[in-house]
């Protein structure tokens, strides 16, 4: 009985979880002109409409980019910060990781307009310097975090065995300690591309017409609208997450990748 | 220098019975970059807010900047937002509430699955984070709407002959949070679930205690530290997000964080959006120390 | 001890973290070619010893000499010693081989050079065969052997073991210990180890140093150890024999006599220094020798523990336990609750102070 209430309790979730998801999906081949469900028919008219659409594939561009780039910024400055991080002759590093890690406790809408009235205070015109600045912003916790936490797991007499062979430090951490972290940096680099491929609450606020990341003009499309175009891309955007998420629990094991790094 | 290699000089360092190896130099070295990013791009925009809702409100330059504390009073004595922040409090109880609901029994059932079901239910459980939050919302939005799904499957079922009001309004907008805030919940339950002892519960059995005797006194005991975490994030989640309630509420609900954004991106009025801001930070800052009183001996 | 120069010599060593001393002035001389044990209970500066040694803590006070060389100024990475760590320190992500060649990288040794230094390594730890696994597909003791490899293959000036079979079972930890032994005199290598475990430190070492809160109470071979402890701690720490309770009086012959009841007396020879008052009387276990008594108030056989090839007999007096050792047979004679004689040689017997 109990066994079963529980089962029950975990099997609506589940449905509450993936039937919006399912519903989307599903909607994107119905041939009706507004999103039905179940879809009537089947058509793949939808998703020529949206290759014969230049902005959308501009914008889907765009977030390539800058989750490229926001990506390689956040692991080139966050990766050194977490091993810096770890050194116990670094004075008040406690003090020093809370505040690197503070865009993960602030609310994202507030760095997103913290940002929008500091650039237009500073006069700054360059929307991808100051999209990719707020991407980082939020991403390079990630790193901090997670590859922190891998290091505190690390045994310590590995970088010690490796000094006593007589490896310097560079040698030390490019031949020792990073490759040891690898998986944890590769969850990392993952995780940091998908959020800010997928950022909105930031990127609402800092982004123009030049430059709108995908997200963004989805966004704006459907606050106007609700075809079921907008079904064809989401389709495409779950799919391309759940290929990502895929790959990654092929790869390292989901269990390590997010409870590993939690709290 | 960080890497010279063997040719370094010679100091007396390797200092204290911990730490990794080379000179404090090189790791300061390391930390510098992110501690000048972070002081630029998030310590001075922050002061530059909070200057922000401390200046006069100018319909022609957006600002005069001369300090002025007439924001906070006209927020903290006008009853509409004292109303909006009731709602807005209101709806992260509400979701929290549910996420807890709903997201129990799954966490349970993560923790008792055999591997590659346990991988199934955590891949499905963590989705909706992976799934971007427009589209998430969309969903809802198409399930939800005066011609959305649910009307129309309970319309053409001749269950109701006009709309349900279940759009623009506070059950749409809790809807869409739950779905974007249950994997925050589902992940804290999960990693205080993995470390309960079994053998507690088995205790508990043997004791004569029932399934549900041993939910409420033991169980759910146990996991109190992972409730509080997660009904942590998901609160400071939902009272922040404005994506969702913005899409879902329309102009008939509102939040805190929709109003900031309507101040910020079309009435633009900054410094009472700015000040807005910081009665929002004010909250996730009230419940962050009432989890932290609350939760200190766990 | 040798006349050869010593490989290490340490003096006047002061360490400290924070206000907790972990080294308060040490002094040691080990000799080229020589096996030595630190041995101590946790916290007693062993580790502390050889990880200023290896050069991970800087001394506040005293000098470390390696072959004559001051270390004080030199970084680990360069001082040129092995050091086999208590989880191994393997390289994960590396192969054996690739973990043993690791230390020659480092010096630049030309690739062939190092490629065969590398298998020779590994055949002379017995692993040729395993060169290509990573240490997550080795057993615990293939793993200790290829830490044991890499540690060696750069020639190094030292060795250094920290607790090297600790994470190994007792029939590995056994095995180990003889092979070890002889591994280190086929290589000819100075070594010191750190062990917690007196029987792998009486079994491995040369000679073995005890420690005790930062500073070394003694430094003597197993044999002399286990004859001759310097102080009743010493005795008691390494388990070499009774310390027994009671007045020590003179004996009327120049030494110092326990009276035990019924009869029964242990007497130690005088030697200069002794100090009655603040002694306890040393029996190793072995030497107490039984004989049955009928003396109403003398020592009675409590108990008895069966220890396989001997057995152990608790015989009770006024003011405690003395334990005997002696074969089965001859325990025979003295079933529990038998009332008994105890005695020893005068040259079995000496007065340890207190620890």
């Amino acid at each position: 009985m109990f066994d079963r209430v529980v089962r029950l309790g975990a099997l609506l979730t589940v449905l509450f979880i993936l039937g919006p998801l399912v519903v989307i999906i599903g909607a994107s081949f119905t041939t009706t002109p507004f999103v039905a469900f179940p879809p009537q028919g089947f058509t793949l008219d939808w998703y020529r409409q949206l290759m014969g659409k230049p902005d959308f594939l501009r914008s889907f561009l765009d977030s390539v980019l800058l989750g490229v780039a926001t990506t390689a910024g956040a692991a080139l400055v966050g990766i050194p910060a977490a091993i810096g991080l770890q050194h116990s002759g670094v004075r008040g590093r406690a003090a020093l990781r809370s505040f690197v890690l503070a865009p993960l406790t602030l609310p994202t809408i507030v760095t997103g307009v913290a940002l929008l009235q500091f650039y237009y205070a500073i006069d700054l015109d360059a929307p991808l310097a100051g999209l990719l600045a707020g991407h980082m912003l939020v991403t390079i916790p990630f790193y901090v975090r997670t590859v922190g936490a891998a290091l505190i797991s690390l045994d310590p007499s590995l970088q010690e065995a490796a000094e006593s062979l007589g490896a310097g430090v560079l040698r030390t951490h490019l031949r020792v300690t990073l490759p040891a972290i690898a998986p944890s940096i590769f969850a990392a680099t993952t995780f940091v591309f998908i959020t800010s491929f997928d950022q909105v609450t930031i990127s609402v606020f800092l982004s123009s017409p030049d430059l709108m990341p995908l997200p963004i003009r989805i966004y704006n499309y459907i606050e106007f609208a609700v075809d079921p175009m907008v079904a064809a891309i989401s389709t495409v955007l779950i799919l391309l997450s759940f290929a990502i998420v895929a790959v990654m629990q092929r790869l390292l094991g989901l269990d390590r990748a997010f409870i590993g790094g939690g709290n | 220098m960080a890497g010279t290699g063997t040719a370094a000089p010679i100091d007396a360092r390797h200092k204290g019975p911990k730490g990794a190896p080379g000179s404090l130099a090189a790791y300061w070295a390391m930390i510098l970059p992110v501690v000048v990013f972070y002081l630029l791009f998030l310590a001075w925009p922050y002061l530059a807010l909070l200057a922000m809702s401390l200046y006069r409100f100018n319909s022609t330059t957006l600002y005069t900047p001369t300090f002025t504390l007439e924001n906070y009073i006209s927020v903290l004595g006008d009853g509409f937002y004292i109303s909006l922040l009731g709602s807005t409090v209101l709806l992260g109880l509400g979701v929290t509430l549910a996420t807890l609901l709903l997201g129990y029994p799954l966490a349970m059932a993560i923790v008792r699955a055999r591997p590659r079901m346990k991988a199934f239910l955590l891949i499905v459980s963590l989705s909706p984070l992976l799934v971007n939050l427009v589209v998430r919302t969309y969903a809802w939005l198409v399930l939800l709407g005066d011609k959305g799904i649910i009307n129309a499957w309970l319309m053409s079922l001749g269950a109701i002959a006009e709309p349900l009001p279940i759009n623009n309004n506070f059950v749409a907008v809790s809807l869409g949070l739950v779905h974007v805030t249950l994997p925050l919940m589902i992940i804290s339950l999960v990693g205080i679930m993995e470390r309960i002892d079994p053998s507690l519960l088995e205790a508990a059995e043997s004791l004569g205690a029932g399934p549900w005797r041993i939910l409420s006194r033991v169980h759910f005991q146990l996991c109190l530290p992972g409730v509080g975490t997660g009904s942590l994030l998901v609160f400071c989640s939902a009272i922040s997000a404005f994506v969702t309630p913005r899409l879902l509420g329309g102009n008939r609900f509102s939040t805190i964080s929709t109003v900031i954004y309507e101040k910020f991106m079309f009435s633009l009025n900054w410094p009472l959006g700015a000040t807005l801001v910081f009665l929002l930070l004010a909250i996730n800052f009230a419940v962050i120390a009432i989890h932290g009183r609350l939760f200190r001996e766990h | 001890m040798t006349t050869a120069p010593a490989t290490l010599r340490i003096e006047g060593l002061h360490l400290s973290y924070g206000s907790v001393a972990a080294l308060a002035g040490v002094d040691l001389e080990v000799a080229r070619s020589e096996f030595v044990a630190l041995l101590g209970p946790s916290g007693c500066g062993k580790t502390s010893l050889l990880r200023a040694i290896a050069g991970f803590f800087t001394p506040q006070r005293g000098s470390i000499w390696l072959k004559g060389r001051d270390m004080a100024q030199v970084p680990p990475r360069q001082r040129n010693i092995g050091i086999v760590f208590q989880s191994y320190a393997l390289f994960p992500h590396m192969t054996a081989s690739e973990n043993v060649r690791f230390g020659l990288e480092c010096r630049d040794v030309p690739k062939a050079e190092a490629e065969q230094r590398t298998r020779r390594a590994l055949e002379l730890v017995g692993l040729g065969h395993l060169a290509g696994r990573r240490p997550r597909q080795l057993s615990g003791g293939q793993q200790q052997r290829v830490a044991l490899a890499r540690a060696l293959v750069i020639e190094p000036d030292m060795l250094l073991l920290d607790e090297p079979l600790a994470a190994l079972d007792k029939q590995l930890r056994v095995q180990m210990q003889t092979e070890l032994k002889s591994l280190q005199k086929s290589v000819d290598v100075t070594s010191i180890f750190v062990t917690h475990d007196r029987e792998e430190a009486m079994s491995m070492a040369d000679r073995i140093v005890v420690m005790r809160d930062g500073r070394i109470r003694q430094v003597a071979t197993p044999e002399q150890l286990f004859a001759a402890p310097a102080d009743a701690w010493v005795a008691d720490f390494i388990g070499a024999g009774n310390l027994l309770e009671g007045g020590l009086q003179p004996d009327g012959a120049g030494g110092h006599a326990l009276a035990l009841g019924g009869g029964s007396v242990l007497a130690a020879e005088a030697r200069p220094g002794d100090d009655p008052a603040a002694s306890l009387l040393f029996v190793p276990f072995d030497r107490v020798r039984l004989a049955p008594d009928t003396a109403p108030d003398g020592p009675v056989v409590a108990s008895r523990r069966f220890l396989g090839l001997s057995v152990e007999l608790h015989v009770r007096y006024r003011e405690g336990v003395v334990r005997a050792l002696m074969s089965p047979s001859a325990a025979e004679a003295f079933p529990v609750g038998a009332r008994v004689r105890v005695a020893a040689e005068r040259a079995d017997c000496r007065l340890l102070r207190r620890g």
